[in-house]
């Protein structure tokens, strides 16, 4: 081995093992302005995604108009291009209305942040939101929807933040079934799709027999996460060995999340 | 030094797109990993103690853009991508004499099956840190061969599009030879 790789090999091993060896605050530090670092590309990424998906949908709009519409005149077509554009508007403006409705009636006080990425790794879930701790946001802190609960803040950067997702295998939560005396934890899968997600929630009785469309409710044990958020509800209840288990249909459509709030207090 | 600054611009730049682009349902719903390829290529394309710092820069980026810590911890440490990628991009880089002799192709597959190596990787670590081995179904296949498949599918591009930047020597030793 030349003498310039063997130095080469030797600060590389030395340099990885130091940061393996650093002590987690530090790892989430560096991660923070890491993140922060990026906040800018990603922002940009996403409002491209954004206006990239609304070319497409427009294109479809016209594709579709010339082909069931042909015999109709250019006029006609503007007319629904308007339409279309138009009813996008409204749907978006029906759910920012929403949101805004429910941060004015929801009893904690609630900071609103835009998914900016999704993780593309292959067994983690989580996302990036374009608030940080300028928001008031710190680690830890619950994530939901006006449906329900999306997950919580992991490593907050200055304007950006990381948000690990309810269908993600670590993101234990304490749960309760709506009208049964079952209480349990509430995880999602290594394997969960990015589009539809199912979480699982465990240690319940054997003999709980939970019925299809049971509501399951956050039992805010643990302190993390508030009690009374929904959480999902149930598709298929399994007697197991020594507990139960039930697979449940998030709440919360997680593949298709745009708005969400973080929680970052109760309100006074 | 251009075509360096290049490889890792690309690198980061195909790491924060990939979290724009939907998993192909194609592929099992795998994410895409597109950053592995420019490392790949940087791999053959460069001496070994670069090969080394971009490794580093790929291993470091790619922990601290992916890992989240649950309740102030991480599961896999920080840094731990760096020896996984280190080690992967050192065996590709014995591939270099290939590379400048012209056979891309070998390099092209290797790239998919490297990338999906990294993705197995991760999955025993993440089954080691959880104490809990999931069997290998398909889907798993899936989740850990259709980022291999995608990588593969990537890199005839990424390497036609690069391999220009690099000094013409370095890309054909026997027509002016040695390191570029």
């Amino acid at each position: 081995m030349k003498r310039a790789t063997f130095v080469a090999v030797a600060i590389f091993l030395v340099i990885a093992a130091g940061l393996l060896l650093a002590a987690p605050r530090f790892a989430q530090r560096m991660q923070a302005g890491f993140l922060g670092a990026l906040s800018p590309f990603l922002r940009t990424g996403s409002s491209l995604q954004v206006k990239i998906a609304a070319f497409t949908r427009s294109l479809k709009t016209l594709q579709e108009l010339e082909t069931e519409n042909a015999a109709l005149a250019t006029e006609n077509r503007q007319l629904k291009a308007t339409y279309q554009l138009l009813k996008d508007l409204e749907a978006e403006n029906g759910r920012l209305r929403g949101a805004l409705g429910y941060r004015e009636r929801s009893k904690f006080r609630l900071v609103p942040a835009r998914i900016l990425s999704r993780d593309s790794g292959s067994w983690w879930r989580s996302v990036k939101i374009d608030r940080g701790f300028d928001e008031g946001i710190e680690s830890d802190m619950p994530v939901i929807t006006d449906q329900g609960l999306v997950g919580k803040t992991t490593t907050v950067g200055r304007d950006l933040s990381m948000v690990l997702l309810l269908s993600d295998e670590s993101c234990k939560v304490a749960a309760l079934v709506e009208g049964f005396p079952e209480r349990g934890i509430v995880t999602g899968e290594r394997l969960a799709s990015q589009l539809e997600p199912v979480l699982q929630l465990s240690f319940l009785s054997k003999d709980a027999a939970l019925p299809p469309g049971a509501r399951v409710l956050t039992s805010g044990a643990g302190g993390v996460f508030p009690d009374g958020i929904p959480i999902g509800t149930v598709k298929e209840f399994q007697k197991r060995e020594l507990d139960g288990r039930a697979t449940l249909r998030p709440a919360v459509d997680l593949g298709r999340l745009q708005e969400v709030f973080v929680i970052v207090g109760r309100k006074q | 030094m251009i075509a360096f600054l290049t490889v890792v611009c690309g690198m980061l730049a195909s790491m924060l797109a990939q979290d724009f682009l939907p998993a192909p349902a194609a592929l099992g719903g795998a994410g895409l990993l597109l950053f592995p390829v420019f490392l790949f290529f940087g791999a053959v394309a460069f001496p070994y103690p670069v090969v080394l710092v971009l490794a580093f820069a790929a291993g470091l980026s790619w922990d601290l853009y992916t890992l989240p810590p649950v309740d102030g911890a991480f599961e896999i440490r920080p840094g731990t991508s760096i020896l996984i990628y280190g080690l992967l991009a050192t065996v590709m880089h014995g591939f270099r004499p290939l590379f400048l002799r012209g056979r891309w192709p070998v390099h092209w597959i290797l790239c998919g099956v490297f990338t999906s190596l990294a993705v197995l990787a991760e999955f025993l670590l993440v089954g080691y840190a959880r104490q809990s081995f999931i069997p290998f179904t398909p889907a798993v296949w899936w989740r850990i061969l259709g980022p291999g498949i995608a990588a593969a599918a990537a890199a005839p591009v990424v390497f036609l599009l690069l391999a220009p930047l690099l000094p013409r020597r370095g890309r054909h030793p026997a027509r002016g030879g040695g390191e570029p």
